[in-house]
């Protein structure tokens, strides 16, 4: 069978016809985005956008959801690859290399490589697995379109492949002796076969099930089960006690085997959407985002006992997705296929691919929640899946996660900015009244106050060894305190003092090295031992400050230091006032 | 012959003195010991105040070895060793007793931590934990003596630690009345943390002739906890330069005179304290009393106050005199 549609395949590839004027193909139906396609496989081999041509070729093979090659190994469709040697040739003269992406299920599950000077014979490619396909989500290539939708691109970039990142193919004939050429690691779906992905309300319900057994032996779980998956006999037997438990016991052990035969980790929701008004500038078709937290619901009537009717699922990145790219051609042969009487239909079916964490359902915000994250979309023209408009990958998701969360961190670092702005200001405002207010604080207070992180009210103040060692001693451990002391050697570790004496002091890094002989005001942590002796002390600096004066007599110039204050609080992380 | 005898006869007297000598050692420690339970459990010590052993000689000294005493929370004060003599005993009131404590172990810090009060004025055990005085140890003394029909009791105590130092006390008061010492057990008792039952007796006091002082000597040695305390300093920032030292005596001799001290003896007095204040180490204390001074008058809240206004007036008027 296989060997049957590699040859249609190849037949369709060496007939020409793919190297047609895009007016033919609009006609024939076929996609000019797609390099090559085999409808029996259900395989697609995209080009990468208008401007694809090039001497390093970006093209990624999808393997479409129910084809008979989704959970196979990446190895075998290497034969297939290999068929693209043909319309290479035909259409991108100028090509030297090939990076071709396998997507499988809607991940990347693989990377070859192929160069003209090999015949383009296709190889593994040493290219990391999460490699971004394109800049950003605006720039991702269409995916293929069934045979109505089919206009070219001609605005959208082409994929981008570091030239460094790809090594030279390795021709599979070349020599006999080489070794054959790494095979990337098939994705759990390619290895088993049979793993499929969680479907919604009722996949994970076998999640569930799997985290808590006990819902197996749920009447109201398993008449669900029974009733959803056959519902026939269950409706049938609805009044014969024997029958109906018969099909209970059947339920469960089919329950455990589909919790058997399902990749636990991955849940698949849909969502139909509405095309908004295409938007030329970015080339897309806005669509309302998701929004983070969701409930798939039970929408199957209503059974009693632990059966819940909605089970919340927190997704990071679910409302990333908020376009489907579209070249302007493509688009309007889109608006074009689906006008109606009364307008056009712009319904669409996003199928997003969620990797779910590991355990049981955590709670959070008041309510129980499995999480995950999105790895994966594909855009559906139909609801059944046959049509793509676009798929969107791990490796760009994870992309636009990032710079969502860079420009989260970027808008409250500028909030905080401007807060530590408007706080400024208005201290800067109120000088004389903390100049005025300084000159009535202690010597100890003011010194305290030549600490960075110490506010304008000169609420820190200086501790007297002695009350230290003594609060040590009493706790047993390190006690916070504030000691102005003058060092006796130059270091960062266990370093002598001359004031108060009896006492080692550790800087807070060896870049906060202590000068011998200099006077330190600083905030740390002191340990003093107990025994029968009086030894020293450790005073473990986390906050120092250098006094330029002995004894730090500089804290007397009560205008210099409310200035200095003003000054360095904004840079000491928003300890104004 | 005779002498064999005679030798024989010494030496039979001689073993029966052993003899009688163990045995009245036997009942001695026996009294003893059934006076010391019964004494600590009329005093509700008996689970407080524990020994490993005792032992009494037939001429009234007693010694405990491993005396313990418990505090609420666990903490002990311990002696190896306690010995007792000269215990007086009339009508159950107490009218002598010498104590002696070897190897007294006080473990200050437990004690903090328990939040037993140790020591007075406040902040003193904050003071010897911040020098890491947290285990004191040495020896103590204390003997009293009160003579009903002469009416005079003398108290004096004596002892060395190893962290703060050593000091001795002595005194002797005059013309103190039986009932006097009736009052200072509710007060011991209270010190005890035994209930205040005592306290209305104070109000009588007044109606009795006061106590008087006949002599009073004292002397404490500081130099162990001093020099630690050079050594932590409890200031955060250097003292400045210390004032002239002389006229701080000049000071304090000021106030002796004022109070009544002769010229000559107030700047002698102010000298040693100056001088004991800056730089610690022995400081003694006598009086020269002619005529017993009373202790107390009449007046005050409790029927009673003290006699004397201020420091420098007992020392004037007992003619003190202060020296290293």
């Amino acid at each position: 069978m296989k060997q049957m549609a590699l040859l249609m395949l190849a037949t369709t590839l060496l007939s020409g016809g793919l190297s047609t004027t895009r007016s033919a193909f609009a006609q024939q139906g076929a996609p000019e985005d797609v390099l090559a396609r085999s409808s029996s496989r259900r395989i697609s081999v995209l080009q990468g956008g208008a401007a694809w041509c090039k001497p390093a070729l970006a093209l990624r093979m999808v393997v479409e959801p129910g084809s008979p090659d989704s959970a196979a190994s990446p190895a075998t469709l290497i034969p297939l690859m290999d068929k693209l040697r043909g319309p290479i040739a035909a259409r991108c003269p100028v090509a030297e290399t090939a990076l071709l992406t396998l997507l499988q299920n809607h991940l990347v599950s693989g990377r070859f490589q192929a160069d003209k000077a090999h015949d383009w014979s296709f190889a593994a490619a040493a290219v990391p697995t999460n490699t971004p396909l394109a800049a950003s989500l605006d720039e991702l290539p269409p995916a293929p379109a069934s045979a109505l939708i089919a206009t070219p691109s001609t605005t959208q970039s082409p994929i981008s492949v570091p030239a460094t990142a790809v090594p030279a193919p390795v021709p599979k004939s070349s020599s006999p002796a080489a070794p054959p050429p790494p095979v990337p690691a098939p994705s759990a779906a390619a290895i088993t076969g049979t793993i499929l992905p969680l479907d919604g309300y009722g996949g994970l319900m076998l999640r569930l099930m799997h985290d808590d057994p006990s819902l197996l032996e749920d009447d109201g779980v398993q008449r669900w089960w029974a009733s959803t998956h056959d519902r026939q006999a269950f409706q049938s037997n609805r009044s014969d006690d024997f029958a109906m438990h018969a099909l209970l016991q059947h339920a469960i052990g089919d329950m455990k085997t589909q919790i058997a035969t399902h990749d636990l980790s991955r849940l698949l929701i849909m969502n139909t959407m509405q095309l908004r008004d295409y938007d030329f500038t970015s080339h897309s078709f806005p669509i309302d985002g998701m929004s983070v937290d969701i409930s798939l619901a039970n929408i199957a009537c209503c059974f009693n006992g632990k059966l819940p009717s909605r089970i919340p699922v927190h997704v990071a990145g679910l409302d990333l997705i908020r376009s489907v790219p579209m070249s302007d051609d493509r688009a309007h042969d889109l608006i074009e296929n689906r006008k109606t009487r009364w307008g056009s239909n712009r319904e669409v079916f996003v199928e997003y691919v969620i990797k779910l964490d590991d355990g049981a359902m955590r709670l959070a915000d008041y309510q129980k929640a499995y999480y995950g994250r999105l790895v994966g979309a594909t855009i559906y023209g139909d609801k059944d899946r046959k049509e793509v408009l676009a798929v969107i990958d791990e490796a760009l998701i994870e992309q636009k996660l990032q710079a969502q969360r860079d420009a989260a961190r970027a808008s409250a670092q500028q909030r905080v900015e401007e807060q530590n702005r408007q706080r400024l200001a208005i201290v800067t405002q109120q000088r004389q009244s903390y100049v005025q207010m300084a000159h009535g604080w202690s010597p100890e207070r003011r010194i305290a106050a030549l600490l960075p992180s110490s506010d304008l009210y000169g609420s820190s103040q200086l501790d007297a060894i002695r009350q230290l060692r003594s609060a040590s001693v009493l706790k047993g451990s390190s006690v916070p305190g504030i000691l102005m002391f003058q060092t006796a050697a130059s270091g960062s570790d266990a370093v002598t003092t001359r004031w108060p004496g009896k006492l080692l002091v550790n800087a807070a890094s060896s870049a906060g090295a202590f000068e011998r002989g200099r006077w330190y005001v600083a905030k740390g942590q002191l340990n003093a031992p107990v025994g029968p002796e009086l030894k020293d002390a450790t005073f473990t600096v986390t906050e120092s400050h250098a006094c330029r004066q002995d004894q730090c007599t500089e804290a007397n110039d009560v205008d210099a230091l409310i200035d200095g204050k003003i000054t360095t609080l904004p840079s000491a992380g928003g300890a104004l006032p | 012959m005779n002498r064999r005898r005679l030798v024989l006869v010494a030496g039979a007297v001689l073993l029966l003195i052993i003899i009688l000598w163990f045995y009245a050692g036997q009942v001695a420690t026996r009294h003893a010991r059934r006076a010391v339970d019964d004494a600590l459990m009329q005093a509700g010590l008996a689970g407080t105040v524990t020994y490993d052993t005792i032992h009494a000689s037939p001429f009234g000294t007693v010694q405990l070895d491993h005396v313990a005493i418990t505090l609420p929370g666990g903490t002990a004060i311990t002696t190896r060793r306690l010995i007792l003599s000269g215990l007086q005993l009339r009508d159950g009131m107490l009218n002598g007793v010498h104590l002696e404590a070897s190897d007294l172990t006080i473990p200050l810090l437990d004690l903090v931590r328990q939040g037993i009060n140790v020591g007075s004025p406040s902040g003193f055990a904050t003071t010897l934990l911040g020098t890491g005085i947290t285990v004191e140890q040495g020896q103590a003394a204390i003997d009293y003596r009160f003579d009903e029909n002469d009416r005079v009791l003398s108290f004096s105590t004596t002892g060395q630690m190893s962290g703060i130092g050593g000091w001795s006390f002595s005194t002797r008061l005059v013309d103190v009345d039986p009932r006097w010492i009736e009052m200072l057990r509710p007060i011991a008792g209270l010190a005890m943390g035994q209930a205040p039952n005592g306290l209305a007796e104070l109000a009588v006091a007044g109606s009795l002739a006061p106590p008087r002082l006949k002599q009073l000597t004292w002397s404490l040695n500081n130099t162990p906890l001093w020099n630690r305390l050079q050594l932590v300093p409890d200031t955060s920032i250097p003292t400045r330069e210390e004032s002239d030292p002389r006229s701080e005596e000049a000071q304090i001799a000021s106030t002796f005179m004022k109070a009544g001290v002769a010229a000559s003896e107030a700047r002698n007095n102010a000298k040693m304290l100056a001088r004991w204040e800056r730089k610690g180490g022995t400081l003694s204390f006598t009086t020269d009393i002619d005529t017993p001074l009373p202790l107390v008058s009449s007046g005050g809240l409790l029927g009673i106050q003290p006699a004397f206004p201020s420091a420098e007036g007992f020392v004037a008027r007992s003619h003190g005199s202060f020296s290293d």
